[in-house]
């Protein structure tokens, strides 16, 4: 019988074969595709290296006052570069230097206590699913007759794009009209819901728009009754919004749970949103068997992910029952400026009595306007009872590193206080947020660059 | 790319029902009770309109 039993490859699965390893245990690690899973290959690695470029160029138009663009393949190129290396550096290559037997394959659960690879069972004392997820692609008419992209296809076309249609509007709709605008095709975004990224609060959705309407990109919200079709060797896709005609057509409908391993045999349930059904300490319905990231459905963000695999090892081995604080998992839109949050939106509390919004616009800050940043906000929900931080949304250049000091201050159960009493570089965009904290005691333009 | 865009397909303009300011769809808070979707312009006024505000002014 085997002591650990890891189902995919990617972020999660390597995450739980490194904590393995330090727990002195050796796992198999069954996958299927290549090494890495989606992060490096066909998510956060290559589509922040094409954004990279998108904004170089963006920039030095902005900066020169010229109409350079990016030669379309050559961006394309590099992106392959970058991913072949950061795979070999990241996973391939760091394989060899763990306790591990590598298996690859599609595995299925064959009963509670084994899963199966081709003819081979493999028992197993406890099993990690890591298989990760896919894109979810929803019901539109017409779209089973025509050839339409995912992610992972617009990641990797096969010749120059002139024009693109994008179905959806959260942070895959709003990175890849980034990409592909500032490649130089033209590109309209059709979203069914009445605002982009809606699981932020309505300010933040205006100001995404404003964002990607200054690229050149069309929005078109509150759509219904889409269809789509080929005529002539172009897209046509319409609905109450008009008719839209392209090159090409990208589902950014969101990703769903790869959950089709035999769950039954093993009497796993899944949850609400058709992952894997699992309690606090990352334990499915099977007390043997634990899941790790996307494949819960929940929030499926790399990093998240990496964090899940570790624990559900720690979880499965030893006594330390540890859980995600998910008020501390922040997410960024990376486009330009950046998009992003951690703990909880307005629009979540609700029906709070104590909660108070702090507010503060970008260009309020000495860097905002060093960089003649025009689009930004930061907004934090404060108790009003302690003081202390439920929720941080921003908008801003270098809002990755913005929410990454959020997140340690929500996992720390921070006050504004706390920030206030802190010391930071000046001028940075990252102050922005002791800034909002002081719009608590008094108007920030009022205030003198450092107080 | 070519648009053939219709006009005034759906009107979404409407008002915040605390505080009347004029709204849009996109830029509205949208609070349901007892099914019925409620549209307010900002956090504020959604909690005065269901009777948990904090006496804050309309933050917008």
């Amino acid at each position: 019988m085997e002591k650990l039993v890891i189902i995919g490859y990617g972020a999660a699965g390597f995450a739980a074969m490194i904590k393995a390893n330090e727990l002195g245990i050796k796992p198999i690690l069954i996958g299927k595709g290549s090494l890495g899973g989606t992060c490096v290959n066909v998510g956060c690695i290559p589509s922040k290296k094409l954004l990279s470029i998108s904004h170089f160029y963006r920039e030095l138009r902005k900066r020169i006052n010229s109409n350079q663009f990016p030669d379309f393949m050559a961006a394309f190129s590099e992106k392959d570069e970058v991913v072949g290396t950061l795979r070999k550096k990241k996973y391939e290559d760091i394989l060899n230097s763990y306790d591990v037997k590598l298996v690859q394959g599609e595995a299925k659960f064959k009963d509670r206590k084994s899963v199966k690879v081709g003819n081979d069972i493999y028992e197993f004392e406890r099993c990690i699913i890591a298989t990760g997820s896919r894109p979810n692609i929803p019901e539109i008419e017409g779209l089973e007759k025509i050839d339409f992209w995912t992610s992972d296809r617009a990641l990797s076309p096969d010749k120059k794009v002139e024009s693109l249609t994008i179905i959806g509007g959260r942070a895959l709709a709003l990175e890849f009209s980034d990409i592909y605008s500032g490649l130089g095709a033209e590109v309209s975004i059709i979203q069914r819901s009445p605002r982009l990224i809606p699981e932020y609060d309505p300010e933040f959705s205006v100001m995404a728009r404003k964002i990607i309407e200054s690229y050149g990109v069309k929005v078109f919200l509150n759509s219904k009754n889409i269809k789509v079709q080929k005529k002539n060797d172009k897209l046509i896709v319409s609905g109450n919004f008009g008719i839209i005609e392209s090159e090409r057509l990208l589902m950014a409908t969101g990703r769903k749970p790869n959950v089709e391993i035999g769950l039954e045999n093993a009497q796993i349930e899944l949850n609400e949103r058709g992952g894997i059904k699992t309690d606090e300490e990352l334990r499915t319905t099977n007390p043997s068997v634990f899941a790790a990231g996307d494949v819960i459905g929940i929030k499926m963000l790399e990093p998240l992910a990496g964090r899940q695999g570790s624990i559900a090892v720690s979880n499965a081995f030893t006594e330390e029952k540890k859980k995600i604080n998910y008020d501390a998992v922040p997410e960024n839109i990376f486009i330009s400026p950046g998009i992003a949050k951690v703990g909880k939106t307005s629009s979540e509390l609700i029906g709070n009595m104590y909660v108070k919004s702090l507010k503060v616009p970008i260009d309020s800050l000495a860097r905002g306007y060093i960089e003649n940043e025009e689009i930004g906000l930061v907004k934090l929900n404060v108790d009003l009872r302690n003081l202390k931080i439920l929720g941080i949304q921003v908008i801003s250049e270098r809002s990755e590193e913005i929410i990454n000091e959020s997140a340690i201050l929500m996992n720390a159960g921070a006050t504004i206080n706390d920030l206030i009493d802190s010391n930071q570089i000046f001028p940075s965009f990252s102050e922005v947020l002791r800034l909002a904290a002081l719009s608590y005691y008094g108007d920030v333009n009022k205030m003198s660059c450092c107080v | 790319m070519n648009f053939i865009i219709k006009k005034n397909e759906e009107v979404s303009n409407l008002k915040c029902e605390y505080c009347g300011k004029e709204i849009t769809l996109e830029e509205s808070y949208e609070v349901k009770i007892e099914g019925k979707a409620h549209y307010f312009c900002c956090d504020h006024c959604a909690n005065e309109f269901i009777g948990s505000g904090n006496n804050h002014a309309c933050s917008c």
